[in-house]
């Protein structure tokens, strides 16, 4: 086996060849490189939020420059700039693999997508920018190696897919975008091994991708409880809540066969719990919805939209208490008792942990 | 061998033919999946958070109603008697911490309650800043011996509140800069008390995100204060902002390097980037092309040095060789 420079690397290769046996094969040294590239676990977050931070930062100047310079009087130079900038982020990120040159790489993609998005709609309608937005960032995703990037075309085109719906006047096409979405983060989440050892790219595409669709649920979450935002009114509201419902019970299926919960009886108990307690939300999808983020986040070990989802399902708790159209007194009357079921619920849980632990 | 993370897993996973059945296998084994102990932590805190907070903001709603042929003594007795007995069973229940301290921020919310009802009684109006620093005092105790982060950041919330409505409701011409410059140092204190008390071993490290949050809601003051003031001439408050940001930035560097800890080192430099670019903008005066661009050209440079700072310094600490 090489010899690495750092002696946990080599041990936990080590033991991953010893279970694979002779047929194990690793590139030690693009491994290390890696690994001290990420150095720390430590310098990540911090310099994460500073590379994106710093980057809103300079493209907010960079537009008042733009803007200053008169560009905007002219949407075919808008439209050839945005690509250009498009274009010159992922070279930029390309030219070292470095974390100094992401923060001009991310400002510059923004920059662009502003620009070309707005010279695209003036010169065409809503149709054409919104498709053009969603091949650029496919085509993005599927070329580029930057993860912030990848992450902010997969906002891109998911917004572009959002917007579909309401541009043809056809609101209800939402809910196939919903459906679309929930499959795909479900997969993700529930799939990791199976994605990450499929393919290098998709290797790479994995986090940068998922963390997007986290914040697109949560996104069309919000669009879908806060109907006032579009013109146009989404009917069915169920649907999307159904949809929810569904994935939650999928991924509450494999939490259980992973903690040893075999017992049908037990397993029963739990859909039948989950079902009663999001029955009243039936057509309101944002409960549901934030509350499969929080689980299917929490089942991967993924803190970051583990809290998203967190934060999500609080405001859209207290939205729905807010929005209901009873009297404060019912609404108190509710509240209590829907506390009560929960603290309820947590006495139920521990008596069965201790029965069980015996 | 030490705990591996999930990127590592990923890194490997990239570069080898590892077969996704032992990843799987790898990614439970060492923990970065949610196992058993996991999920049954979760579930507990999942059903009191939610049970308890539902049950206070039904009992919200219960006295948020006008209940008109209520006598007041009953309305106030009842939310009396409902405080003191969550008080009792905190205090002497037969509960984990969690679920005590959990009882006592229902208390601590009650007292709002209580003080929100007798605004309704008396007229006062909810808002009145005597409302909230009645509240805050009563509940002061209970929130320093609870070590309890939440009720803290809710504590903090509540200094803040009172402060500023103070200065919208009494302290009405007290500048801008002044108030900014004043709520910085309450939270600057809050934070300087917490990194002491750790400092002597008074309270555990584990979580954090109580002094984070607090020292971000100081630093943004400072910086609000010191962007408005170089706008305003420094009419203000004279360049105190600055003065304050020179002392509280340098001790919080040295601070941040004496203890290893990269957020003061991230997020300081970051306020002072930012206060830089305002004041490159403020420079070009009524005609701008061109500045902007040397200010972004300025918040990348700076950023990107920045950042391969504390990339050096990090790496000085954790010992990895570049």
């Amino acid at each position: 086996m090489a010899q690495f420079s750092n002696d946990n690397l080599q041990q936990v290769l080590q033991a991953i060849a010893q279970e694979e046996g002779v047929s194990f094969t690793f590139d030690a040294a693009a491994i290390e490189t890696e690994e001290r590239l990420s150095s720390s676990l430590y310098t990540n977050l911090p310099i994460k939020l500073l590379t994106i931070f710093g980057g809103f930062l300079a493209t907010f100047f960079f537009m008042g420059f733009l803007m200053t310079t008169g560009l905007y009087n002219s949407n075919v130079a808008m439209l050839v700039f945005g690509v250009l900038f498009i274009v010159g982020s992922e070279v930029i990120s390309r030219l070292r693999n470095d974390l100094l040159l992401d923060s001009v790489s991310v400002s510059l993609n923004i920059i662009g997508y502003l620009l070309f998005g707005i010279g695209v709609s003036e010169l065409s309608n809503d149709v054409t920018l919104a498709l053009t937005l969603a091949t650029i960032a496919t085509a993005f995703i599927l070329v580029s190696d930057g993860r912030v990037l990848v992450f902010l075309s997969v906002l891109v085109l998911n917004g572009s897919l959002m917007s579909l719906p309401y541009i043809f006047e056809l609101p209800g096409l939402l809910h196939l975008y919903v459906g679309l979405a929930i499959a795909l983060l479900a997969y993700m989440s529930l799939h990791e091994s199976r994605l990450i050892s499929a393919s290098p790219k998709l290797n790479k595409l994995y986090s940068p991708v998922r963390i997007g669709m986290v914040f697109s649920l949560v996104g069309v979450l919000i669009l879908l409880s806060h109907q006032d935002f579009a013109t146009e009114q989404i009917q069915h509201t169920w649907i999307s809540t159904i949809l929810f419902v569904i994935s939650i019970l999928f991924v509450l299926r494999h939490v259980m066969q992973d903690t040893g919960v075999i017992d049908s009886r037990t397993q029963a108990i739990v859909y039948v719990c989950c079902l009663v307690m999001l029955a009243p939300t039936i057509s309101t999808p944002s409960i549901a919805g934030s509350l499969f983020i929080v689980l299917s986040g929490f089942y991967i070990g993924h803190r970051l939209s583990f809290i998203i989802g967190l934060m999500a399902l609080g405001y859209f708790i207290i939205l729905y208490y807010y929005n209901l159209e009873i009297t404060l007194l019912a609404k108190s009357g509710i509240l209590v008792l829907t506390g009560c079921l929960f603290l309820g619920g947590l006495y139920l849980l521990n008596r069965y942990i201790r029965t069980h632990a015996k | 061998m030490e705990k591996i993370n999930r990127e590592l897993i990923h890194s490997i996973a990239r570069h080898s033919n590892w077969s996704g059945q032992s990843i799987a296998a790898w990614l439970r084994k060492e923990k970065v999946y949610a196992g058993t102990q996991d999920w049954i932590k979760f579930l507990q805190l999942f059903l009191l958070g939610l049970g308890g907070s539902f049950i206070v903001a039904g009992v919200v709603f219960f006295f948020a109603y006008n209940w008109a042929d209520m006598h007041k003594f009953v309305k106030l007795g009842m939310l009396e008697s409902l405080l003191i007995i969550v008080t009792l069973v905190a205090v002497f229940g037969n509960f984990s911490k969690v679920v005590k301290n959990v009882l006592l921020t229902a208390s601590v919310m009650l007292s709002g309650v209580m003080f929100a009802v007798f605004g309704q009684i008396y007229q006062t109006g909810a808002n009145a800043y005597d409302f909230f620093l009645g509240w805050t005092l009563s509940v002061a105790i209970w929130v320093l011996i609870s070590r309890f982060q939440p009720l803290w950041l809710l504590f903090m919330a509540l200094i803040n509140t009172t402060f500023i409505l103070y200065t919208n409701q009494v302290a009405t011409n007290m500048p801008f800069s002044y108030v900014v410059n004043i709520l910085f140092g309450i939270n600057a204190l809050v934070v300087i008390i917490w990194e002491v008390l750790l400092w002597r071993n008074a309270i555990s490290d584990r979580h954090k995100w109580f002094p984070r949050v607090v020292a971000l809601a100081a630093i943004s003051a400072l910086t609000i204060s010191m962007i408005v003031g170089m706008y305003d001439d420094f009419r203000g408050d004279y360049g105190l902002a600055f003065v304050l940001a020179a002392i509280a930035f340098s001790a919080g560097i040295w601070h941040g390097l004496r203890t290893r800890d990269l957020f003061y080192l991230s997020v300081i430099p970051f306020s002072v980037i930012i206060v830089a670019a305002a004041g490159i903008i403020r420079l070009a005066g009524p005609d701008p092309v061109g500045i902007f661009l040397l200010a972004s050209v300025f918040v990348i440079g700076s950023i990107a040095l920045l950042i391969h700072n504390i990339i050096q310094i990090n790496r000085k600490w954790h010992g990895t060789v570049q």
